[in-house]
Order: structure tokens, then sequence, then C-alpha cells
């Protein structure tokens, strides 16, 4: 060891025993933990789901963008994406909308709570509670009190339009309202039910609901939850759209012993993107942050493809300024950059600690989001595979 | 129907991770940055970031291992560094007109500490993961997710201008 070392090994013990420290946690970082907590169980009941659809064959091949394979719609900001909403996988075609509206029932159901973190295995039915089997090596559990899932609740829809974050084809948030489905307008969605329906229940629910006639695709029934997946189409529509609609979700089944769980930190939202880094799947999201403010956000969630675990999530919620915001977050071998740019800010291009330089894929943050949030957000949402988390966007571009 | 089983490490565990493994991730997070405010905000966050992912493993020890990689990436993640750099440029500004220079050895050693904070953070990181957390240049790399070469790399480049600023007392 030279004398640089020593001094620097001396340097280092002196300040760091300087530094005054206490163990006692302060009660926001708790506060923190456990939030946190809750939605890595959110997060891993979807790794879980994943388990499922490994173990059912469903090769996981198709998170990737498929565009060789899916048939691209009418134009739209975003290009092909695999995701998994509640259970159900969705390959969206390139231009279709992909809209996740799974946190909306945790919103509407009453007395939903989940406020501490646990570690378990199995479920319990027949009553209370219901737990969330995750499927994860660290078997994660969450013990929601029993809550009321309002019926016809929409989990999904894919369109060939964009209805809007809150004006769904099935609209159960204002009562008497019906959905909206324009003329020439396909869409493919899912809604659930609380405990048992008969397809003639299901049936005459959506038709007071829903925009059109619906024609049901799929009805899976849990001991709790009825799941229904139906078409919708408008006077115009293009009947191979139609056709080929249906195909584009897939149940995985496994969730139907699960109730609404409060998601704390993500709310409804817009799949942008996914894709395959590794042994690692992601999807990406622009949607509405469940805070006090109702903040524009895009976040990102990632799982092992080969075992299922939950590998992590990461929000980044805009913070009004005039400057860019972005995060990463490791994925397989390298990490996945999330980000939201003003508009004028030009291309976003990621620079690494290595100087390395990667654009990133960018979109038009989706419009109907301004308008039910106080912060408008008027730009693109970004997100890319970059080499680390090390990093950040490269400033100043205009 | 299978029997639930549930164990709930709660508050209390939550707060005894804390206890465990926090003030030193404090330390580490405050040779990295340099200023103790956003230590603590680092390693608060670099925790509850772990504490999500990894506060179930059935190995606790690797806990520590997670926490002082998440310290080292938020560290160096772009938009923090900014913030900590502007921070810090603030407080050090303010400080400036008050400085006294101290007994020769400490002055040196705080050239030193000074020449610290103009490394780039990865340099910065390796030094102190080599010569604070003594970690070998095997598990350095692991932290900071690059290679044997590249390690060897920031530590050497991170030790040459440290020594060049301090010989040529350029430290201001």
């Amino acid at each position: 060891m030279n004398d640089l070392e020593r001094d620097l090994k001396d340097l280092f013990d002196r300040k760091a025993r300087a530094v005054d420290t206490t163990p006692a946690a302060p009660e926001t970082v708790l506060r923190r933990g456990r939030r946190r907590q809750v939605g890595v169980v959110l997060g891993g009941a979807l790794a879980g789901i994943v388990v499922l659809a490994v173990a059912s064959g469903i090769t996981m091949s198709m998170l990737g963008d498929g565009r060789d394979t899916v048939p691209v719609g009418p134009d739209g900001p975003y290009g092909a994406r695999t995701a998994v909403i509640e259970g159900f996988e969705v390959r969206a075609p390139a231009g279709w909308t992909l809209m996740d509206q799974w946190a909306m029932a945790n919103v509407l159901a009453a007395g939903a709570s989940c406020s501490s973190t646990f570690s378990s295995v199995g479920q319990e039915i027949g009553g209370s509670p219901t737990v969330v089997e995750t499927g994860s090596p660290q078997d994660q559990v969450c013990t929601p009190e029993p809550s009321t899932l309002p019926a016809g609740v929409p989990v999904l829809q894919l369109s060939t339009f964009d209805p809007g974050l809150m004006s769904p084809a099935c609209d159960v948030f204002d009562e008497g309202t019906k959905g909206s489905l324009p003329t020439d307008g396909v869409a493919v969605v899912v809604t659930a039910f609380p405990g048992v329906r008969t397809p003639e229940e299901v049936q005459a629910a959506l038709t007071q609901t829903c925009a059109a006639t619906p024609d049901i695709a799929s009805i899976v029934q849990g001991p709790s939850v009825t799941y229904v997946t139906a078409t919708f189409a408008g006077a115009n529509a293009d009947p191979a759209l139609l056709n080929a609609a249906p195909g584009y979700v897939r149940d995985l089944g496994g969730h139907d012993t699960r109730e609404p769980r409060p998601g704390p930190l993500e709310g409804p939202a817009y799949i942008v993107g996914s894709g395959v880094t590794g042994d690692e799947g992601w999807q990406v999201s622009a949607g509405i942050a469940l805070d006090e403010r109702s903040t524009p956000a895009v976040w990102m969630t990632s799982f092992q493809l080969d075992g299922g675990a939950l590998m992590g999530t990461l929000a980044q919620p805009w913070n009004g300024g005039p400057d860019p915001v972005a995060s990463a977050l490791d994925v397989g071998d390298a990490a996945v950059a999330i980000a939201l740019i003003p508009s004028g800010y030009g291309e976003p291009i990621w620079e690494s600690d290595e100087d390395a330089q990667v654009p990133l894929n960018h979109a038009p943050f989706p419009a109907s989001i301004s308008a039910l949030t106080a912060q408008v957000f008027d730009g693109d949402v970004a997100w890319g595979e970059v080499p680390g988390t090390g990093g950040g966007l490269v400033p100043g571009r205009t | 129907m299978t029997e639930a089983t549930l164990v709930e490490p709660g508050t209390s565990s939550m707060a005894d991770l804390y206890a465990r493994h926090v003030p030193s991730a404090i330390r580490l997070a405050y040779l990295l940055t340099g200023d103790r405010q956003q230590a603590e905000d680092l390693a608060h966050d670099a925790f509850v970031r772990c504490v999500g992912k990894f506060a179930h493993l059935r190995a606790r020890e690797a806990f520590e291992s997670y926490l002082r990689r998440a310290i080292v990436n938020l560290n160096t993640s772009g938009l923090r560094r900014k913030r900590s750099e502007r921070a810090w440029l603030a407080r050090e500004g303010a400080a400036e007109v008050g400085r006294t220079s101290s007994i020769p050895d400490v002055g040196a050693k705080e050239d030193l500490w000074r020449a610290l904070s103009t490394l780039p953070p990865r340099q910065r990181a390796a030094l102190v993961l080599r010569y604070y957390e003594d970690l070998s240049e095997h598990d350095t790399a692991a932290v900071l997710q690059c290679s044997l070469a590249a390690v060897k790399s920031l530590v050497a480049r991170g030790s040459e201008a440290l020594r060049t600023a301090v010989t040529e007392g350029g430290i201001r």
C-alpha cells in the first residue's frame, strides 16, 4: 500500500467516524418502505402470473415486440407491445391503444386495504383474508381486508382508437353513462365482476354500460371474481380487425383467486412500450400516479422470464420543471431507462458513464392524461435499453 | 385450499433492518457525496428501494451488499449527481469565505478531501469501495457493475488525479 492509499484510508476512516448517525429509523422512511413493499407485492402478483404462463407452455418470446406476427393497425403513436395485465397477456399491434385500467378497480373498490408486508406461501379461500400468491422465491403475501369489486370494472382495453383514459368503451365511472366508440372503431375489453355471474347476467350488465352490443369472447370464472373478455365494433368497423381483436388477449389463468388491491404508486395508464433484456421482461406505462396531486408519470415493471421473480418497479413522476426527468432500472445484464421529455427538448439520448450514447424510443405522452391531472405535461414519454443505470439524458438538446 | 401461513415482519422488522444497515450506509454515502444531508437522503432512498425488493431475502446478510450497490448506483445516476453537485456547490461557495488554514497534516488531508470531490463519481466510488469498504477489485467490480479492468482503470485514474491535485496544490 503506497502513501496515497494509506492517506486515503486514514481520511475515509476519519471522515466516516465523524458522521453522527442514529440507528432509529425515521417514520417517513419506514412509511416509504412499506409503500414500496406493497408496490412490490403488486408487481410480484404479475410475476406469479408469468410463472403460470411459463408452466402452461406459453412461450415468453411473445414478450418481444412481435412485429413479425402481429398485423399493423391504424395510425398511432406506439409500436407493437406485449404486456401482462391482471392475468391477461395482451399483444398490442402497432398503432392500437392499450390501456391498463386495473388500478381503477382499487380506487373504486370499497374497503380495500393492504397496509403492511407479509411473508408467506399459499392462499386462503372461503372468507377473508384473501392471500396473494406471488410465486416468487420470496413468497411475499399481502392480506387485504375484504373489498367490494364494482360490477363490470374495466381491467384493460385494446382498441383501434384512443378513447381517453377515463372514457373506455365500457364506462362504470359515471352512473347512467355508456362508454364511447367511434363508428369505425374496434375494441376488445376485459372487465371484472364480483362473485359468480352467468353469461346472461354478464351480457345484460355490459349492455347497460358499454357503447355497443358486446360480443363475448370468453368468461373466466373464479371463486370471487368473474372476468369477461368481449369485443365491440362500430357500425363501419373493418370486419378483419374485429375478427382479429379477441386473439390479441390471452387469459393466462391464475388470477381469479385475487381481489383488487390498492396501487399506491400507479394509476390507470397506457402501455407504451415493452421488451426483453437478457432473461427479464419489462413493460413501460404512461399514466397517472395515485398520489395526492394525480401527477402525470411514467413507470415500468421488470420480471424474470425464467422463474417469475419480480426484479423491480420504477416510477418517474413529472416534476413540473423545464428539464426532462429520467430514471433507469437494472434489467438483466443492462438497464432500462424511462423519461418524460418536455416539448422542444429534441431527441432523447441517454449517455452512460462510459460516454456511450443510446437514443431512446419516444412517443407523445398521451394527451388525454393531462385533461385529468392538475399538472399538464405536454411532451414525450421515452424509454429504452441502456448499458447501465449510471448516466443520464444528454442535457441541453433542443 | 392451501393453508395460509402468515408471518408479519411488519414495522419492527423494517426498523431492525434500518438499525443494522443504514448508519453504516450513511457513512458510505457521505464518503461518496461529501455532503451529510445528501448522504442521508441517498442512504434512505437506497434503503427504501432495497427494502421493497429484498426485505424478504432468506439470506439477510445479502441485504448489505444490495444496499451498497443501490447507494453507488443512485449516486452515479445523472439526475441525482446533478442535484448533489448543485447542493455541494452552493454549500462550498458559502463556506469558502470562512475557511482557515489548519495544522499541516489535517490541512493536507482536507486538500485530499477536496480533491476527491473533483473526481468523476465512479472514480470516487471505486476509491471509496477499495480503501474504505476494503472490497477486493472483484467485489468492487460487482458493485460498480463493470469489469475488473475497468475497476483497475478507475482506481488508477482516480489516484493519479488526486496525486496531481495535491502535489500541485491545485485544489480550491
